[in-house]
């Protein structure tokens, strides 16, 4: 028994030492109340007082004894202590998913090279001829272009701890506590292929006409080359979507947000020019049909462009959408403003879609990002440089820590079309 | 998480020992090796004028250890938020050599008087030490970096430059 109570002596003598001694306070016989440290084997008794009661059995609080001793971080010696110290922190982070979104990932072996080899299909030539005679001859020709992708590697700082405090032994865990490479690493490389979808598209980027590849020479570099039984003006001339001007009239200029929103106020006139509103999902609707069931690089037979109902949409934006629907005051509601009312306006039931808006953080206000059943990004990574270096200094009592990634991305001509991009405010 | 004091690159030589001098100072405080003892070879340090050998590897405070509130709250960290206890002035540390340094504020920046570096003071600038602290080299002053680059300070209206290590020569 002796030798328990000193190893309990022991342990909160190495609280009182880490964490102060324990103040407590007293009423005087005059009345009057002071604040005095409390004496050590008061301090013990209320101790171990307060570990029985907190455990359910002697096993539990062997536990806890064992648990307190070990802990290094102080978080349980925290617990024990007179003092209840509650830790918080005000850093703010936030995830955005525009890499699994909008790209397909590809892993490369560590001599891999991404290459990327545009072709064109040629379209036979059918005519009548008599029924003896024989037709014409054509020579099969296939523009290509081949285009190397290049790979680069990302690294974070170097994080310098220090491993030896002579008074408080291994420090490290503490500041390791405070950071997350690999959380940071993920968000850059995440805003690496936001930034390239939304570059230039003379860098690759992502939006804008279609007409900036269409009058290339080289078939093979165009967005699409068409059958002549296409009748090109149907299909989409661009897939960065501006919002509409009144010019365009409630019918709406093509490929543009509607200026006149459908949904009208209880005064009959057209409502909502401008925000995150249905019009915006009228626009999705319309570029997927307009591609019909020949969007490029998509198979022989061409395949449908079908919106999934998932919008990255700003966080701030997301609630015009209610205000455009909500029930005006004794107005007789609609279906889906007792959708709105009922269910939120997270998600909606409209044009035959269930939409879904995903709220963002990380993307200014007034555009938002409709996903698609396809991607228009390659996305390359080569596992074999993904690493964390830790190096460990026991002289100088130090440890050093980063990691690295490749970064390597691309998005197609003829994949652009699977992409739209919807400004829904004036410019 | 830029502090005003980091080191962006290590010269490999690896820290010095020696004793610290009576006073305190901020983590990353500019010393120099001003003697050493003949027959042990310890150093002692004072505060880098005219030359810097290294840089404060911790704080340094008068008196051992944390204080009795940093105890009593049992916090990994201190008000200066390092990680470490700091070293107690007058008794044995480290300094650290550099080939790039980042610092900002006047803990670590001479911004007024003799040297004084501005916002404006422009790249390539010679720079040296004094009283521990970076200034525009004068006469005599061992040259050992020069202002890179003027960075974006952490807090408004501060000077926080980027310093990369030259070879050392003697301002003329």
């Amino acid at each position: 028994m002796k030798a328990i109570k000193q190893e309990l002596d022991t342990l909160l003598n190495r609280c009182l030492t880490l964490h102060g001694t324990i103040h407590r306070t007293v009423t005087k016989e005059d009345g009057t109340q002071v604040t005095e440290i409390a004496p050590r084997d008061t301090a013990v008794r209320e101790f171990i007082e307060t570990l029985a009661k907190n455990s359910a059995s002697d096993r539990e609080l062997a536990d806890k004894i064992i648990a307190a001793w070990d802990d290094k971080t102080g978080k349980l010696q925290r617990e024990l202590s007179a003092a209840r110290i509650e830790q918080t922190q005000n850093f703010i982070a936030s995830e955005s998913n525009f890499r699994s979104m909008f790209f397909e990932t590809i892993s490369l072996g560590p001599e891999d090279q991404a290459t990327i080899i545009n072709n064109t299909r040629n379209e036979m030539r059918i005519s009548e001829m008599g029924d003896d005679g024989t037709p014409e001859k054509v020579r099969v020709t296939t523009p290509q272009e081949v285009t190397t992708v290049g790979v680069r590697l990302i690294a974070s700082d170097i994080v310098r701890v220090k491993t030896l405090d002579l008074y408080r032994g291994d420090v490290s865990s503490s500041a390791r506590a405070t950071i997350n490479t690999a959380r940071d690493l993920r968000i850059k490389i995440d805003r690496l292929h936001y930034n390239l979808l939304n570059a230039a598209l003379a860098s690759g980027g992502c939006y804008g006409a279609f007409s900036y590849e269409q009058a290339r020479t080289n078939k093979a570099t165009r967005i699409y080359v068409n059958h002549s039984v296409i009748d090109t003006s149907h299909l989409p001339t661009t897939n960065l979507i501006v919002n509409g001007t009144a010019a365009g009239g409630t019918g709406g200029t093509r490929f543009t947000v509607r200026y006149y929103d459908p949904v009208k106020d209880s005064a009959g006139s057209a409502t909502s020019y401008t925000g995150f509103r249905q019009a915006v999902l009228l626009a999705i609707i319309d570029y997927a049909a307009s591609w019909g069931d020949l969007l490029p690089d998509a198979g022989d037979s061409g395949t449908r462009l079908v919106p999934t109902g998932e919008i990255i949409v700003p966080s701030s934006d997301v609630i015009n959408i209610a205000l455009t629907m909500m029930p005006v005051t004794n107005m007789t509601s609609t279906d889906i403003q007792n959708q709105i009312a009922m269910n939120g306006y997270f998600s909606l039931n409209l044009l035959g879609m269930n939409w879904r808006f995903i709220p963002d953080v990380t993307i200014p206000a007034g555009t938002c990002y409709p996903r698609f059943n396809l991607m228009p990004g390659i996305s390359f990574e080569k596992p074999n440089w993904h690493r964390e270096f830790v190096k460990t200094d026991d002289i100088e009592n130090y440890e050093e820590r980063w990691q690295r990634a490749t970064y390597s991305a691309t998005i197609l001509s003829q994949r652009r079309p699977r992409a739209m991009k919807i400004t829904y405010i004036a410019a | 998480m830029n502090s005003n004091f980091e080191i962006r690159r290590n010269r490999l030589t690896g820290t010095i020992s020696g004793t610290l001098p009576a006073t305190a100072m901020p983590v990353g405080t500019a010393l120099m090796i001003s003697a050493k003892d003949a027959d042990t070879g310890v150093n002692t340090f004072a505060l880098a004028s005219g030359r810097v050998d290294g840089f404060v590897t911790k704080e340094v405070r008068v008196g051992v250890g944390l204080t009795a509130t940093e105890l009593a709250y049992g916090l990994n960290t201190y008000p200066s938020g390092e990680f470490s206890t700091p070293y107690t002035a007058g008794n044995p540390g480290s300094i650290e050599p550099a080939e790039a340094i980042e610092i900002e504020g006047s803990d670590y920046i001479i911004g007024s008087g003799t040297g004084a570096i501005t916002n404006a003071t422009a790249a390539e600038t010679e720079i040296s030490f004094y009283s521990g602290k970076a200034r525009v080299a004068q006469t005599n002053d061992y040259v050992q970096f020069r202002l890179a680059k003027q960075m974006t300070p952490v807090n408004g209206g501060n000077c926080r430059l980027y310093l990369e290590a030259v070879q050392t020569y003697i301002k003329a």
